[in-house]
């Protein structure tokens, strides 16, 4: 909270920090919609706009979960502006060897899932981030976190399985 | 298998969580590099690569920078403040009209209907908060704005709305519910009595009416009925015989047709269906809210400190409570958020 407030303030150094411990959060929400190339801009595009809005939000506590909303508005704006779907992989990975090609699998089956199983799996499975890393950080409660990890996880084992289910 | 591994990698190694976590690590945001960051101006500019900052955030940066000039250089600036924070329609099809009167684009003054017939298309910019599209036959005005509070009146017709101000701060309400953004994406459509439909695509929205609230996630809808207000949300996988039954339940114009529908949700809800279930709670009488509860915890747990006598006597902490479990975000968000929120009357047409 008292980043925010500096960053508010205009500290240049303390919106560094931020970047640099929320860049993994606004990632995995850019990478649930857009391929990984696409989530590298648009990461830095999301931080320019937050940086500029900065002023705009009330609650600092609610940093995590307002920055969370504009990765997926500029994702949703971004998709919008392709006008076609995207390619589920991503280019820049080609899948020339047999890792890459279940890399690139294993991501598209993610981005099948429910928003709230498909961000928090990423933000566990490719950020690297723990259950209780994302709570903190988006501001969802551990109880909310916990189940959408475990029911998107049973949801892509069955995925990758090569079944289907309807989201439980 | 335990899921405390993919919980916070403590307890037995999960091997497919294990085997996913270094398949897909190559994807990760840590190793992306540094940004040219506007923050950090002044300190190693010129070190960081240019070419990697996409056009549209270049674009973005030198507006605001020019924008900053212009207001530090002229007298005032009142003029280039006015258009940062202003409300700006762009015809994407057909010609569009303000006030009546026929625009290619420009600047909109809260008060004045905005129109688009059977073949225009509009695009309106809400300030730096989000942006609105304007689809055909549709008519909508600007209330209210100001830093912080963006207040719009669909009189009829559709838009989908792509809002990145912070929760709370775009309203847009319509004859039959008023639609607050909760941070997120949605769709809306209206007829002048007020039915109507709202699908979510990202974040969620708030809708109320005369007391009846709604929390639509992404991924979910709401059909609204008129002076009814919102009804019951369903999510995208709900099966269409539950769909087909909430409706049923929605419009129900006797108590026998009535009953039959809400047997009919419990009976045909699948585990995907908590968030209609939840919403049942509230739209049931007392003594039928011990049948929606039992019915819930088959799809989800209750909350430890929910109990079934506290959501039959419509504990509201009980029941916010089994929200937050459903993994859609807490509820205390729309809570915080509403306290800021009072309505508007809206004007006459």
């Amino acid at each position: 909270v008292r980043l925010v407030e500096a960053a508010r303030a205009g500290d240049g150094g303390a919106f560094d920090e931020l970047y640099r411990r929320y860049r993994r959060l606004v990632h995995g929400v850019l990478l649930s919609r857009v391929p990984p190339a696409d989530a590298e801009d648009l990461l830095q595009e999301v931080f320019l706009q937050a940086w500029r809005h900065l002023h705009g939000l009330r609650t600092s506590a609610a940093f995590g979960g307002w920055l969370v909303a504009m990765a997926r508005h500029r994702a949703i704006d971004h998709l919008r502006a392709q006008l076609h779907a995207e390619p589920l992989a991503d280019p820049g990975h080609a899948a020339s060897a047999e890792e890459d090609v279940r890399a690139a699998q294993a991501l598209a089956a993610i981005r099948t899932l429910p928003e709230a199983y498909r961000e928090t799996l990423l933000l566990r499975l490719v950020e690297g981030m723990t259950g209780p890393e994302i709570a903190r950080q988006t501001g969802l409660t551990p109880g909310s976190v916990r189940v959408n990890l475990c029911r998107g996880m049973k949801l892509l084992r069955e995925r990758l399985a090569g079944g289907d289910s309807h989201v439980g | 298998m335990s899921d405390e591994y993919l919980w916070d990698r403590t307890g037995p190694v999960d091997p497919e969580v294990a085997d996913l976590e270094a398949l897909l690590g190559r994807y990760g945001g840590q190793a992306v590099s540094e940004p040219p960051a506007p923050w950090r101006a002044g300190r190693d500019r010129e070190a960081f690569g240019v070419r990697r900052w996409p056009a549209s955030a270049l674009a973005a940066a030198a507006v605001l920078a020019l924008a900053v000039g212009i207001a530090w250089m002229g007298p005032t600036g009142p003029t280039v403040v006015r258009e940062v924070g202003s409300w700006r329609l762009t015809a994407l099809d057909g010609t569009p009209r303000i006030a009546s009167r026929p625009v290619d684009a420009g600047l909109v003054a809260p008060g004045a209907w905005i129109e688009t017939d059977a073949t225009s298309t509009a695009q309106l910019d809400v300030g730096d908060a989000g942006r609105v599209i304007i689809a055909p036959h549709s008519k909508l005005r600007i209330t209210r704005t100001s830093p912080g509070d963006h207040r719009m009146h669909l009189d009829h017709g559709s838009i989908e709305a792509l809002i990145w101000a912070p929760p709370g701060q775009v309203v847009l309400s319509t004859p039959g519910a008023t639609a607050v953004d909760l941070g997120c994406a949605y769709s809306l459509t209206t007829d002048a009595s007020g039915h109507g439909s709202l699908v979510v695509t990202a974040g969620w929205v708030g809708l109320l009416h005369d007391g009846r609230e709604a929390f639509i996630p992404a991924d979910a809808s709401v059909a609204v009925y008129g002076d009814a207000g919102p009804g019951i949300p369903t999510t995208a996988t709900a099966s269409a015989a539950l769909v087909a039954a909430v409706r049923a339940f929605d419009t129900a114009s006797d108590a026998a047709g009535r009953t039959r529908a809400f047997g009919d949700i419990l009976a045909l809800a699948a585990p995907g269906d908590a968030l209609t279930l939840w919403h049942l709670l509230d739209r049931v009488a007392p003594q039928e809210r011990g049948r929606v509860h039992d019915g819930l915890a088959v799809v989800l747990d209750p909350p430890p400190g929910v109990t079934r006598a506290g959501v039959v006597a419509g504990d509201r902490v009980m029941i916010d409570a089994w929200w937050s479990a459903l993994g859609y975000g807490d509820v205390e968000w729309w809570r915080l958020w509403r306290r800021d929120w009072h309505p508007v009357t809206e004007p006459t047409r």
